[in-house]
């Protein structure tokens, strides 16, 4: 109180030598992990168990986060300045600002690409694990089935939370909306900057839970499974909390910055694909994302308190029914961007105006809104007939907008000169395998189908098809495309045409048989299956090694060229979107002055450019 | 991008994350009508509800006075109203953690457990709201603040109010309905 109102504190913290940010941070994990479960051990009435239990545990975690997210650099980066103390420490610029908390939308954007391909590549030797496993119809490589449970469920975990949820949102979202909306930054950077390490922090947790005991459920958790198993099931809900926080925070960011920073003549009406598709996924996020965090929050009292919510006594049909109410929506919010990008990225390869724009968006957007009304398409095997009627009904009606962006697609590409380059063909591929698992989908919405073929390998081939051949072939997709604003630098056409054939080969060989598979009576959650199904499977497995190696390919690939490719020409693909208005990779306030969208970016039918970069007229004071 | 834009944004931003906020305790009332039905049990104490619920009220009306004083410069009167909004917030914790001592109905009874979580879950809510008024009331008594240095101020309110707000729904669903 002594100061005068209306002055901002002056003193600056005196800069000191400390830590690397991720030490920093690890080691307040380490602190608070130890604090936390020591504290709950001294006051827990029912002790007996040697130092960890899953009351501890849960109280370590959390401690465990909070000292990992404030030891990256939240500490100076936003408690401080929240508390009133002016921010003590300038953010480097050279490489070790990806290895700290950052405020940058593009530096958030890379630390979330490289998390999630990481992580991608974690659940993927997993995955690899698996088909190792099902090469034989019984336990050669996993000891017990509940090893072998525990591997699927981590593997399913981290690819749909820490992968396919962040990738295109938190990853390429950060980054590119930004640039494609002419701003200069995002609206709450530094919520986004703690978003981005949670996603660490969340993986490292459900890599961690058998540490706790293995769990059995999947990736959905189901009860009363969950409620029976050993400890993991726990590390599996913290887990799963904090990356959904993490996308939680982007989604709100992102929705913001697109509403108040859009560049001047960017009308909603002009807004480009990619940033409609972000806002339709960080709706379907804003609402959805609460509702998981609650399910498992009453998943964990009812297990840790204990109360009688969900086991036998309870009722597990409402679980599974809070569960699949987000569910669903989860594999909307990992396609939509897919459709965003086909959409994007056809009309500059073809260089032809984009086909019925506005109908991709219309579909884009009531795709969103029916996702909240089939939730119980998963749940048939424990209907009466008269429920499934309507849940069928509007599952299958989800198709009609999902035609949307095909019609947009196909249309732009009717009579093209399509350029098949490799992010051209990457997206070809990815409209391909997505038509095979949306038609699938169909057909699981069919309840005589879905009564035959509900958990068995047809279902896992539906929704590898959706996710893997949808989302996944278009983040490569998109990672060619944008590399050369990324870095700077071109990537070889030939290894990239090449790799891409190998992923499609390694993808449809083998995840077209596991439809076959199911149809013979392959069950899921199985290590051991009848003999006759073996040769198959073992097919099955070799096409996955191949596709593993792929995407190892890819990644080689695409790291050399990053860093030594040709360079590139400032707009290789004559792209009309703003992010090719500025440098590449771009300055640190995206644009060299203020920028103006005078039409449409993809109208081919003159030369005019759709936006330009003026010189900054009036200094914003503000900045 | 203006100032005035930048608080529009800021305002927005941070009343849609506090509307999905509502998305938990919208899962928990439904919840509760699922298990419950309309049972109220017959040992809950109206009395100590009823103060738990009026000590939010009043306590988000200081918050709010409190940020309108500091919309008019008058920087005491917002440090003074916000002390009051801290002050009854507490005790609206100190009664909930009395009630919970009583244990008047079992955990794992399904009038208990419903009790139990939205009770606690409010109440970590209100914690936090807490936790936001006393950064903001730091930062205001180190620094001082005008009226043009609210925002902090007025999105700890925010987030106060909305709490209060589901707090009362909370109340009447546990108490009345
Ligand atoms: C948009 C991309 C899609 C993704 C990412 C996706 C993902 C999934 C996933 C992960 C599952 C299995 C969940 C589990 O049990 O672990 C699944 C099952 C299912 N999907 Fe999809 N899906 C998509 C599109 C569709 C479409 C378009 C339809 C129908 C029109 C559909 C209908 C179904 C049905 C009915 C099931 C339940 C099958 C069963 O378990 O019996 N899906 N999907
Ligand atoms: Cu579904």
């Amino acid at each position: 109180m002594e100061q005068p109102v209306g002055v901002e504190p002056s003193a600056v913290w005196p800069p000191r030598r400390m830590m690397p940010p991720i030490l920093r941070g690890a080691f307040w994990a380490f602190i608070g992990f130890v604090l936390g479960d020591l504290a709950t051990i001294a006051v827990d009435p029912f002790q007996g168990h040697p130092l960890v239990t899953e009351i501890s545990a849960l109280f370590g975690w959390a401690m465990a986060v909070i000292g990992w997210v404030l030891g990256v650099g939240a500490w100076e980066g936003v408690v401080l300045p929240l508390a009133g103390f002016s921010e003590p420490w300038a953010e480097p610029t050279d490489m070790r600002r990806y290895f700290q908390f950052s405020v940058d939308h593009k530096v958030i954007g890379i630390q979330y690409l490289v998390s999630s391909t990481a992580t991608f590549f974690i659940a993927g030797g997993l995955a690899m694990a698996i088909r190792y496993e099902l090469m034989q119809p019984y336990l050669h490589f996993f000891r017990y089935p509940d090893q072998y449970l525990t591997a699927v469920g981590i593997h399913g975990t981290l690819m749909m939370f820490s992968v396919a949820t962040v990738a295109l949102l938190g990853g390429l979202g950060n980054y590119f909306v930004p640039l494609m909306i002419g701003a200069k930054g995002t609206v709450f950077p530094r919520l986004s900057g703690i978003g981005h390490w949670l996603v660490p922090a969340g993986v490292a947790t459900i890599i961690l839970s058998p540490l706790l005991g293995y769990w059995t459920t999947g990736w959905r958790g189901y009860e009363p499974l969950a409620s029976q198993d050993p400890g993991g099931i726990v590390f599996y809900y913290l887990g799963v909390f904090a990356l959904t926080l993490s996308s939680l925070f982007v989604s709100l960011n992102l929705t913001v910055t697109i509403i108040f920073n859009r560049a001047r003549g960017l009308t909603w009406a002009r807004l480009p694909l990619f940033a409609w598709g972000m806002i339709a996924v960080s709706i379907l996020n804003l609402i959805w994302l609460p509702e998981i965090q609650m399910t498992f929050v009453m998943g964990l009292l009812d297990r840790l308190v204990p109360m009688n919510l969900f086991n036998g006594v309870g009722n597990p049909l409402s679980y599974l029914s809070m569960f699949w109410l987000f569910g669903h929506p989860e594999v909307y919010i990992i396609v939509l961007p897919a459709f965003a990008l086909w959409n994007e990225i056809i009309p500059v390869m073809a260089q032809k105006s984009l086909f019925a724009r506005s109908g991709a968006i219309i579909g884009i957007l009531f795709v969103m809104i029916l996702s909240g009304l089939v939730w119980a398409h998963h749940m048939f095997t424990n209907m009466r007939y008269s429920e499934m009627f309507p849940f069928s009904f509007f599952t299958e009606m989800i198709s009609i907008p999902t035609g949307f962006a095909f019609m947009a697609a196909i249309g732009t590409l009717w009579r093209a000169r399509f350029r098949v380059s490799t992010p051209g063909l990457l997206i070809l591929m990815s409209m391909f395998n997505f038509l095979i698992g949306g038609i699938t989908g169909v057909f699981l919405a069919d309840p005589p189908i879905n009564l035959q073929v509900h958990d068995t390998f047809f279902v896992v081939a539906h929704f590898h098809y959706t996710i893997i051949g949808g989302m996944v072939f278009s983040w490569v997709a998109a990672m060619y495309y944008w590399l050369p604003k990324l870095s700077g630098r071109l990537y070889s056409e030939f290894w990239g045409k090449a790799l891409a054939i190998v992923i499609f080969i390694g993808f449809n060989g083998a995840f077209s048989q596991m439809f076959l598979l199911g149809l013979h009576g392959m069950n899921r959650w199985v290590p051991a299956y009848p003999a006759y199904l073996q040769p198959m499977n073992y097919e099955v497995s070799l096409f996955a090694f191949l596709l593993g190696l792929g995407f190892l390919g890819h990644l080689i690939h695409i790291s050399w060229a990053w860093r030594s490719g040709p360079r590139s020409p400032e707009n290789p693909w004559h792209g009309r979107t703003l992010e090719w208005l500025t440098a590449s990779p771009p300055p640190p306030h995206n644009f060299d002055g203020e920028v103006l969208v005078r039409r449409g970016f993809y109208l081919y039918d003159s030369d005019q450019p759709a936006g330009v970069v003026l010189p900054e007229s009036t200094p914003d004071p503000a900045r | 991008m203006h100032t005035a834009t930048k608080l529009e944004a800021y305002r927005f931003g941070f009343r849609l994350f506090v509307l999905t906020q509502t998305v938990p305790f919208i899962l928990i009332w439904a919840t509760a009508y699922l298990f419950n039905g309309l049972y109220v049990s017959p040992r809950l104490n109206q009395w100590t509800g009823a103060a738990e619920s009026l000590a939010l009220v009043v306590s988000g009306l200081c918050a709010t006075r409190a940020v309108a004083a500091l919309r008019q410069s008058d920087g005491a009167g917002f440090l003074a109203g916000f002390k009051a909004a801290m002050l009854l917030g507490l005790v609206n914790l100190g009664l909930l953690a009395y009630q919970w001592g009583t244990r008047f109905v079992p955990v794992s009874s399904r009038f208990g457990e419903i009790y139990y979580i939205l009770t606690g879950v409010s109440a970590f809510y209100t914690g936090i709201g807490l936790a936001a008024m006393l950064l903001a009331f730091l930062r205001a008594a180190r620094t001082g603040w005008g009226p043009h240095s609210y925002w902090d101020a007025e999105a700890a309110m925010t987030l106060w109010n909305f709490q209060v707000l589901m707090a009362v729904i909370s109340y009447l669903i546990v108490y009345w309905i």
